[in-house]
């Protein structure tokens, strides 16, 4: 890497930075600083928040499995003719759990492949510099494999961590594997870099980034659904980890050969670090890590030498598609039909998501895909779940417990329908645009409108899979499934507004790329929050007032207390009222602050 | 018509990027803008078409003030702005039908407009592809077929020739002339001084936000008392 590399390198992070840590920066001189500096803690909690959701399970697991390795002491495992102690095991899941890491790390590589080869504007201008390809490339290697590798690097610290933890290893221990966690993500992005490289050169057409960004989700799905299955079961039964392991290896009797054979370095180490970090310390360890380092660098001047031109001549490549001219079109009339301007705004609306890869998967396929995820999920669990059936059907003939399934039921569909930033990114996804709309004669209450209404018809796609799902699980009434199903509805047009009105307040509307409008804006996830603590709202409401109508109609005509699904019918009646008062009201309050706000966005 | 009363308009705070800028341009007129880079020129086109909010003063379309009508303010006019940043995943002739709905321009003559104007600015053959498939002559030549699609009163463009062909800016110059003369107001910034010239009835100079000359030529030329180009006459009038 010569200086020209890092300075891009610096300029790459720090637009990173700018982008996606935006919230971090400093008041500006609009800005008060109480309100910066709550906007900036408010930020850090939710990056902790994230990050520990993501890697709280997966520190579970690690947890569990080497307290029960630390558990068998000096005990030793026969598998086959080998007698593995506590350090082997350990070991072979480590080697096991970095190459799971890596393989996953690859993958990524390979599809952010596109972002690595269609450049953004400002970055085009660089192919204008009297800069080579070497160069160009050495600084954009670095600068994909960190900013992918990042988790992947955390991900795999943290199980190393936890083994250092349990088995009360020294600082330097966690030195070296942090820094072991960095070289094998970094070998891993290199391959995964170089093998991109190769099959776009050969393969033209997958440097389209849509047909890329669709194939992504059908590589993901299967992953992030048996992701969800393996971790679940393994949490069902935390204790018996070490077991799976153990079966594992019995098992599978190649296994082990193949751990031993084909990852023989990376086991090696891991090996060599868990037994004689523990045991005594010798400089043969950092000669291993040496010896890796030597070879990252060797990959890494390989690739450059070898797939330096190839990226210069693939940036070169232009994948857009001329279309064929299409003058039979210009004779269909019905191609000219006036719309009212807020049927216009919403087609303009829906048009614009569903043919933006990366709005449509993050917006209106997360919707469809959640309940679709859980019914999978269901499907392979089956024993658990039909225990789960029976359990539902024992508490639905409870009148207390059908108040519980029933609330908790609308909290489900309000969720899986709500869970999406399609509404608290709808402006940051106008961009540049919004400057062409603010020109034009709309009425702020017809652009609201068409946002809010987009929002709701993919929560209503949303709400009916879940509730179809539930109506299949626990064979509730139609009529409650019904109401079940309005009344979560209804309830979305709160969090509809409110994820709107984050929106609205502090839109992201400079970008060239369209991750940044909806995938990178804090708008979503902040709305996320609220929607949730709403989600719990709605369920003690739901609850406390289908207990209080029960009662009320029981004292009022006892008679009617053997017909439990009319006092059901007539609590979700009630429901159904006052949530729609409820969000008629914020409706009414809100909208003339959200015109407000609306004309006052300026660019 | 277009009235632009005392308007005021800064980013940061003690530096205004206008400064209490009047202007009236008035029907069968072509208008120039002009400025070095930076003056205010877009800042001021912003504001006017409503982009930009003026901290300062008001500005009137045909009698409706954009801060308190906007939605009659902006009928009156069609705006083509200097980037040709149209992000949305539509194709040309549905950004065109988008256009005529908020316009609510009717069924038969959108189609007339439509079809009239694709034929004009020779973009008939790309209208039914996707707009990021278009050059950045295409987007500019859509933009202006759409600011004319509800044919406008008040013709508003900012630098309307950059990334046009010579053919290209000939026809846009031409139309302008034709709009001014069916008795429209034509705004428009330009950078190419020579455009100007060629074209505009009055210039309006701005320089550092404030508007240091508005006339015709031959008013700068009395006033700066000397025979010169409008290229001489603007460089000296910014140098002071």
């Amino acid at each position: 890497m010569n200086k020209i590399s890092l300075k891009l390198l610096y300029i790459y992070f720090k637009q990173i930075f700018t982008g996606r840590f935006e919230s971090l920066k400093k008041a500006n001189e609009k800005e008060n600083k109480i309100k910066s500096g709550l906007r900036q803690i408010g930020f850090i909690i939710l990056i902790i928040y994230g990050f520990g959701s993501l890697l709280g399970l997966w520190g579970m697991i690690s947890f569990e499995l080497f307290s029960q390795l630390h558990g068998l002491g000096d005990q030793k495992i026969q598998i086959y003719d080998k007698i593995l102690d506590r350090f082997d095991l350990a070991s072979i899941s480590m080697t096991f759990l970095i190459v799971v890491i890596g393989f996953l790390n690859i993958i990524i590589t390979f599809f952010s492949i596109n972002f690595f080869l269609n450049l953004t504007s400002s970055e085009e201008y660089l192919l204008t510099l009297p800069i080579d390809d070497k160069t160009l490339f050495s600084s954009k290697i670095i600068n994909i494999s960190l900013t992918n590798g990042f988790f992947f690097i955390i991900m795999a610290f943290v199980q190393f961590a936890i083994y250092g933890i349990i088995e009360k290893l020294t600082f330097d221990y966690y030195i070296i594997f942090f820094i072991q966690a960095i070289i094998v993500n970094l070998f891993a992005s290199f391959i995964g870099i170089a093998v991109s490289l190769f099959l776009v050169n050969i393969f033209k057409f997958l440097k389209n980034k849509d047909l890329m960004t669709y194939l992504s989700i059908f590589i993901f799905l299967p992953i992030l659904i048996g992701y969800n299955i393996a971790f679940q079961k393994l949490a069902q039964n935390p204790s018996g980890i070490m077991n799976v392991l153990v079966n594992l290896l019995n098992k599978n009797t190649k296994l082990l050969s193949t751990i031993e054979l084909i990852l023989s370095p990376l086991f090696l180490f891991f090996n060599y670090i868990v037994n004689n970090v523990v045991k005594e310390r010798t400089i043969l360890r950092f000669l291993h890590y040496l010896i890796q380092v030597g070879v990252l660098f060797l990959l890494y001047q390989l690739i450059i030498i070898i797939f330096g031109p190839i990226y210069k001549k693939l940036l070169l490549i232009t994948n857009i598609k001329k279309e064929k001219i299409n003058n039979k079109k210009s004779k269909n009339s019905s191609l000219y039909n006036e719309k009212k301007p807020f049927i216009s705004l919403l087609k303009k609306e829906i048009l614009s998501i569903y043919r933006e890869p990366n709005y449509f998967l993050n917006g209106p396929f997360v919707i469809i895909l959640m309940p679709i995820i859980l019914v999978i999920t269901y499907y392979f669990s089956m024993k658990n779940t039909a225990d789960m059936k029976n359990l539902a059907l024992l508490l639905l003939n409870n009148k207390d417990n059908l108040n519980f399934i029933v609330s908790i039921s609308i909290v489900i569909s309000f969720l899986l329908g709500d869970f999406s930033s399609i509404t608290s990114t709808a402006i940051s996804r106008e961009g540049k645009s919004f400057s062409i709309l603010k020109t034009l004669p709309i009425k702020p209450k017809d652009y609201i409108f068409s946002k809010l209404t987009h929002g709701l018809i993919i929560t209503f796609i949303g709400i009916l899979l879940s509730t179809t799902f539930i109506y299949f699980l626990l064979k509730i009434d139609i009529l409650v499934i019904l109401l079940i199903c309005i009344i979560s509805l209804i309830s979305s047009i709160l969090f509809h507004i409110i994820s709107l009105n984050f929106d609205i307040t502090k839109p992201k509307l400079s970008w060239d790329n369209p991750i940044v409008a909806m995938k990178q804006n804090f708008n979503a996830v902040y709305a996320i929050f609220v929607g949730m603590g709403y989600a719990v709202f709605l369920f003690f409401q739901t609850k406390y007032l289908l207990k209080a109508s029960s009662t009320f109609l029981v004292r009022l005509i006892p008679s009617i207390n053997d017909k439990s699904n009319i006092v059901l019918l007539t609590g979700l009646i009630l429901i159904l009222l006052i949530t729609s008062l409820e969000n008629l009201i914020v409706y009414l309050i809100s909208i003339s602050s959200l015109e407000k706000k609306l004309q006052e966005i300026e660019l | 018509m277009i009235k632009i009363e005392n308007v005021s308009k800064s980013y940061v705070k003690e530096r205004k990027a206008v400064d209490n800028l009047s202007i009236e341009i008035n029907n069968r007129e072509i208008f120039g803008f002009l400025g070095p880079n930076g003056a205010g020129k877009t800042t001021t086109i912003k504001m006017i078409t409503g982009i930009l909010n003026p901290d300062e003063g008001d500005i009137f379309i045909d009698g409706s003030s954009i801060k308190k009508q906007p939605i009659q303010a902006k009928d009156k006019f069609g705006y083509v702005p200097d980037n040709s940043d149209i992000i949305w995943r539509l194709k040309g002739i549905e950004y065109l039908n988008f256009l005529a709905d908020i316009y609510k321009v009717d069924k038969k003559t959108r189609k007339e407009r439509i079809e009239r104007l694709c034929e004009t600015f020779e973009l008939k053959d790309a209208i039914h592809n996707y707009i990021n498939t278009y050059s950045r002559g295409m987007k500019q030549k859509l933009l202006l077929i759409g600011s004319l699609i509800h044919d406008p009163q008040n013709w508003i463009l900012d630098e309307p020739i950059v990334g046009l062909d010579p053919l290209m800016a000939h026809t846009l110059k031409t139309m302008m002339k034709e709009k001014a003369d069916e008795g429209k107001s034509i705004f428009f910034s330009t950078h190419i001084l020579e455009i100007a010239e060629q074209l505009c009835d009055r210039v309006g100079i701005i320089n550092k936000g404030k508007l240091i000359f508005v006339g015709t030529i031959s008013e700068l030329q009395t006033i700066k008392n000397q025979k010169g180009t409008l290229e001489e006459l603007f460089l000296e009038l910014v140098d002071e």
